[in-house]
């Protein structure tokens, strides 16, 4: 069963009978959906389903599974934003880090235009002494510092107080207006947001690996 | 496009040496290692009895032993701190070269074995009562020095790669280095012994072998850097 997000454009991002097992156990088989450009997904399961695994496979850093996750092109970047891996040096601040994979960071405009969610002070400190909601902001930003095509979102929101999880969500909003795909992971009731699907990813054996809500 | 990757390599070497400047663990290991090492191998030197003649003779190798052990038990942390932080993966997802990830390492390999080679050539011969030797500190001892530590780096940078996810990184890295190195470390007590025949040849295989091992890094690491992660661990 594929499930498609909203946009009639040819997907970023297309996963077809994805299937994971990790040290012999299955987590999830069968997995088919695509991220079309202009998309907000969200996906949800239980623990332990295997959703960071499979975020992780589409951002091409879990690369044991079956199925295929095929790009739109060579050139799709693809970010992966999560709470438990911020994937920057933590003896490094959030500048040091984006000065190592961009150019001119003092002019960066993806910091000053998100200084409403980590401010200068803290974008200069090792991520070592940042509290755990501003270590995801900060991942966050250094996502958007690579201007990807999609982004994925591993419970980015947990650990934010509801004024940052606003801010969060409605930056990537605006990514998606551009033509970005998002797909955040959440267990957070998020009721009165709006999204284009809303998935969830089931355990393995069940008949139908994966379904809409 | 070449300066884009020399850019970048450059940002990711400086990286490798703020990290460990804020860190210290490599520098305080090295340190506390090479001094170590130095006072066990000249006092086997001095419970042997040798002579001064002997002791000469035999400076070269004991600087390039404390050299060889002190790097190889350092030379992987650079890679498992990458895949602890989960920040190489964070460097791939950002489209970093594979070239300027190896380069970068094997460039912060060599200045840390380097560091170790300047400890050891400051303490060894004076433990060993031969203060008036420092053959590190001629051109060619440098020189030699120079082209073990490249060596070392080229292997320790991509090897390390391969093992820094696996449980048993550290021994695993030894055992694939050490018969890489042993060639290099031959060549290099050949070259600083201060016999001056057969010099061309044993400095033929340091720069050589060097060549190969940069060669097959470059060539290697971004298969490397892919199937890493299939790795057993």
């Amino acid at each position: 069963m594929r499930e498609s997000t909203a946009k009639n454009d040819p997907p970023l991002l297309a996963l077809t009978d994805v299937s994971v097992s990790v040290n012999g156990n299955k987590l999830f088989e069968n997995v088919s959906f695509d991220l079309r450009p202009g998309t907000f997904t969200l996906l949800q399961g239980s623990n332990g389903v295997g959703k960071t695994t499979l975020l992780r496979a589409m951002a091409g850093v879990h690369r044991s599974f079956r199925g295929t996750i095929a790009p739109l092109s060579s050139s799709i970047r693809i970010a992966l934003v999560s709470s438990a891996c911020s994937f920057m040096y933590e003896d490094l601040s959030l500048r040091e880090n984006l000065a190592i994979i961009t150019d001119s960071l003092s002019s960066s405009s993806s910091i000053s235009i998100d200084n409403d969610l980590l401010s200068h002070a803290l974008v200069a400190q090792p991520l070592n002494t940042l509290s755990s909601g501003e270590r995801s902001i900060a991942a966050f930003l250094r996502a958007l510092a690579v201007n990807p095509d999609v982004i994925l979102l591993d419970e980015i929101t947990s650990p934010l107080d509801e004024a940052r999880r606003g801010a969060v969500l409605a930056r990537t909003r605006m990514l998606v207006s551009k033509g970005c795909a998002a797909l955040l992971v959440s267990h957070d009731t998020l009721d009165n947001e709006k999204f284009d699907a809303r998935l969830t990813l089931q355990r393995s054996g069940t008949k139908e690996g994966f379904a809409s809500v | 496009m070449f300066n884009d990757k020399l850019r970048v390599c450059w940002r990711l070497f400086r990286k490798d040496l703020v990290i460990e400047a804020r860190r210290g663990e490599l520098l305080a290991m090295i340190v506390i290692a090479t001094i170590g090492l130095s006072v066990i191998l000249s006092y086997g030197a001095w419970l042997a009895g040798l002579s001064e003649n002997q002791r000469i003779l035999l400076a070269p190798a004991l600087s390039l032993s404390v050299l060889l052990i002190t790097a190889l038990s350092v030379i992987g942390k650079f890679s498992e701190y990458d895949e602890q932080s989960g920040a190489l993966e964070g460097l791939l997802m950002a489209d970093v070269p594979s070239e300027a990830l190896y380069l970068s390492r094997v460039a912060a390999i060599w200045v840390i074995t380097f560091v170790a080679a300047l400890v050891a050539s400051l303490i060894l011969p004076t433990l060993l009562g031969l203060p008036q030797v420092a053959a590190l500190f001629t051109v060619s001892g440098i020189a030699c020095v120079a082209g073990i530590s490249l060596g070392l780096a080229s292997t320790g940078a991509l090897l390390a790669s391969v093992t820094a996810r696996v449980r048993v990184g550290g021994i695993f890295l030894l055992t694939l280095v050490l018969p890489l190195i042993i060639p290099l470390f031959f060549a290099g007590c050949e070259v600083l012994s201060g016999q001056e025949s057969g010099h061309d040849f044993w400095w033929t295989v340091i720069w050589g072998l060097d060549a190969i091992y940069l060669a097959a890094g470059l060539w290697l690491h971004p298969y490397v850097l892919v199937n890493r992660t299939a790795l057993p661990l």
